[in-house]
């Protein structure tokens, strides 16, 4: 059976170029990417924050907020990390 | 077996009776160079591994972006929030700042002691022995484990190693402090070890290197004391993961305490949530712990200890058993001939003169003492030396002494030996010689018989002498839950009366060294921790057995490879000094650990009112702090204040007293819980009373 690379094949060409370079910056420095990325996923909690929050704050309030919940589930779950591996610390 | 040599010691709080020297350590500008440390330390890859410190330096960044915009996570009530958040911002920034100084400073003090070791050290030009002979000049960074070398009069000795021919004088001092030269020589097993960086100051020595470069006892020893390589003890892990519990407890506590806030329709900002997480997790630990470690390994290293490991330091202070060698620990160890008791009817001048011949090979102490006294009786050497052949003692004969030129043997030794000697060649045992032995053993001291083919002739009485003070050591290693036993090649009578002067537990008599290991096995399988100091080759095997082995520098290779701690000064009684060095790292840390969570309750009293304020919970303010806003600020300088308060007695260690353990939880509890209680209700009064009085908030 004949294997489709749909990546290749559907895809924009620089949407595919900017993935590759993604995962070539991981590699070598993953801390940017990682900050990256929350930020995209904060764009997805922010608008929930800014909807549940009514009037009481505005657009830039949800969104620093929506990071500010993310930040501390990364604490947390480096908390825990420590809490199992704590050889590492 | 055992140094014989007495020195002054200085125990770890105790007054220092002669100054036990340690390599002259330059701590010049070390204060300086800290505090540039705490900032350097301040790089978050440096921070994540202390995750205390972690939260508190992202806290730090959060209330930064508040005082720049205050209404960031939305609106906030109140005045000058600005000045507000930019005062937990600093405050919290300096208890980042304070626990990395903590660090730095112990680092700074082991790395000053590093440089004053590494000092000793120098790429020297080392004389490289060829297989075919020849003499070859490397570099002795070059030098490999199995090499052989060749060291004369004024060389610096390139590598640790072996001495296999020659024999020399060395000048120890640069590890050891000690001034008088020590004699190498191959085969022996107090002195056929020598250490790079020490001076041979004659003759000339062939010295097979045992230590591939960088790996030497003195390379081990700057690691350690750098704390660069340093890995968490068990201790230290625990430790770790109950302040990550802690931690995780208050996060998870914070993090939901504005939903119960706004029901209760209590407004809390971002600012005073980090600052109540701060007051919470464990801060004074958290910045004092490593600093704790680091301080314990650089007392070791100051009594001229090398560990191997960090782990090996704190063991010493959980251990129950310690087992020691009588002569050189207990006693003085030089055993001196006091008499000559003749038997079987002969006189004291045929003793002395038998004695002398059999003593005229022996080069240990009481083998020239005995010649000394014998020599002063009228004893003179009648054949010839040369024709002559010495017999040297074993653990296994236990006997010493000449074979004559005439065909004649004489021997010395432990008296049942020295029986067995003369029966085998067809000899009677004189009826008074039990006599003679019983007196000299209830007088504490080592009888030794001495015979002539099959004829005992006499008993000498060795005079052993307790070392002063050693019964009071015993005494405190009892109260604070140690066993002592004691292992000599004595006979039973002897060794029960050294035990009752010395004060130990127990005794093992006429003991071989397979006994050793036995009684270590013994006392393990009964769940104990185990130390033993040894030197000889077979004492490895112990050394190995044990949960702490003290080698002594004097030792054999294989005994210093064996054991966990090398001791420089090779004095055997330092074992009980590692003991309280090791109880003390540990009683420091849980002791600073109690008053740290124990602290928790007055900042908790101080911040949570405010949160609460429009609940109508202001009768928590037991305090009666001024504003709810000098109360968090009061909490938080308290918190970032108390760390370099508390650097001083991390660094020195909380005072040891010789306790049991109940006695000495009771003790801490006491001090740092109840006094970690109280302490920062005082405290965070006086600095509110002090921020009100100048207007701050």
């Amino acid at each position: 059976m004949k294997r489709i690379d749909l990546f290749d094949e559907f895809l924009p060409r620089d949407f595919k170029e900017g993935v590759e370079l993604l995962k070539a910056q991981w590699r070598r420095r993953p801390l940017p990417i990682q900050l990256f990325l929350l930020m995209c996923l904060n764009l997805i909690i922010a608008p929930a924050v800014y909807a549940a929050a009514g009037t009481e704050i505005d657009r830039r309030s949800a969104w620093a907020l929506g990071m500010l919940g993310l930040l501390t589930l990364g604490l947390s779950i480096y908390v825990f990390v420590v809490i199992f591996q704590p050889e590492h610390f | 077996m055992t140094n014989p040599t007495s020195k002054p010691r200085r125990t770890p709080q105790g007054r220092r009776d002669s100054r036990r020297h340690t390599p002259k350590v330059d701590t010049k500008g070390l204060y300086q160079r800290a505090v540039r440390e705490s900032f350097v330390k301040l790089d978050p890859r440096v921070q994540v591994k202390n995750p205390v410190m972690f939260i508190v330096w992202v806290g730090t960044i959060i209330t930064a972006l508040l005082a720049i915009d205050p209404y960031l996570f939305g609106a906030v009530p109140g005045e000058n929030l600005r000045l507000f958040n930019a005062l937990i911002a600093v405050i919290l920034f300096f208890t980042v700042v304070f626990a990395n100084f903590a660090e730095a400073v112990a680092q700074g003090r082991g790395k000053a002691q590093a440089d004053a070791l590494r000092s000793t050290k120098s790429d020297t030009i080392a004389k490289k022995l060829l297989p075919d002979g020849s003499i070859q000049e490397v570099s002795s960074t070059t030098l490999r484990r199995g090499d052989q070398i060749k060291v004369v009069a004024g060389d610096v000795i390139p590598a640790d190693g072996e001495v296999i021919a020659g024999v020399a004088s060395v000048d120890e001092s640069a590890i050891t402090g000690e001034s008088a030269p020590v004699l190498k020589e191959p085969g022996s097993d107090i002195a056929s070890s020598v250490t790079g960086g020490t001076k041979i100051i004659s003759d000339e020595l062939t010295i097979r290197v045992t230590a591939d470069p960088g790996k030497g006892f003195i390379d081990r020893m700057i690691a350690l004391v750098e704390g660069a390589e340093r890995s968490k003890t068990p201790n230290e892990i625990a430790l770790t993961v109950l302040l990550a519990v802690l931690t995780q407890v208050f996060l998870i506590v914070v993090a939901t305490l504005p939903t119960i806030a706004s029901y209760v329709n209590s407004s809390v900002s971002v600012a005073i949530l980090i600052a109540l997480l701060v007051a919470l997790i464990p801060t004074t630990i958290g910045g004092l712990l490593s600093a704790i470690g680091i301080a314990g390994m650089d007392r070791v290293a100051q009594f001229n200890v090398v560990a191997t490991s960090g782990r090996a330091v704190e063991a010493c202070g959980d251990i129950s058993t310690l087992v020691l060698d009588k002569t050189g620990t207990i006693t003085l160890g030089n055993r001196l001939a006091e008499e000559f008791i003749p038997v079987n009817n002969h006189s004291i001048e045929e003793v002395a003169q038998v004695a002398l011949a059999a003593s005229v090979f022996d080069e240990t102490p009481e083998g020239k003492s005995i010649v000394r006294l014998a020599e002063k009786l009228g004893a003179t050497v009648d054949f010839d030396r040369s024709k002559a052949e010495g017999i040297e003692f074993s653990a296994k004969t236990r006997m010493s002494g000449t074979n004559l030129p005439d065909g004649g043997e004489v021997r010395k030794g432990a008296v049942d030996s020295v029986k067995g000697f003369v029966r085998s060649r067809g000899g009677q045992l004189a009826p008074d010689l039990d006599q003679a032995y019983e007196r000299v053993s209830r007088l504490g001291g080592t009888p030794l018989a001495v015979c002539q083919d099959n004829d005992i002739y006499g008993i000498i009485y060795l005079k052993d002498i307790i070392k002063p003070g050693i019964r009071d050591r015993f005494d405190q290693l009892r109260r604070m839950g140690v066993r002592t036993v004691m292992l000599t090649g004595d006979n039973r009578i002897t060794a029960s009366v050294i035990a009752q002067e010395a004060g130990v537990d127990d005794f093992i008599a006429e003991a071989t060294p397979e006994d050793k290991i036995a009684v270590i096995q013994r006392e393990q399988a009964e769940g104990k921790l185990v130390a033993m100091t040894g030197d000889g080759t077979n004492d490895a095997p112990a050394l190995a057995q044990a949960n702490v082995g003290v080698a002594m520098n004097s030792g054999t290779q294989a005994a210093k490879e064996a054991a966990n701690m090398v001791d420089l000064d090779s004095d055997p009684t330092k074992l009980i000094d590692l003991v309280t060095i090791g109880k003390q790292l540990l009683i420091t840390r849980g002791a600073l650990t109690t008053f740290s969570v124990a602290n928790d309750i007055a900042k908790y009293f101080a911040i949570i009112p405010v949160i609460f304020a429009s609940a109508g919970i202001q009768s928590l303010n037991i305090m009666g702090l001024a504003s709810t806003k000098s109360a968090v600020l009061s909490a938080l300088i308290y918190n970032a204040l108390i760390i370099p308060a508390l650097i001083p007695l991390a660094l020195t260690g909380v005072k040891f007293r010789p306790l049991t353990a109940n006695q000495l939880l009771q003790r801490n509890i006491l001090i740092y819980g109840l006094g970690g209680v109280i302490a920062p209700f005082i405290a965070i009064k006086v600095i509110d009373v002090l921020i009100a009085s100048v207007g701050l908030a």
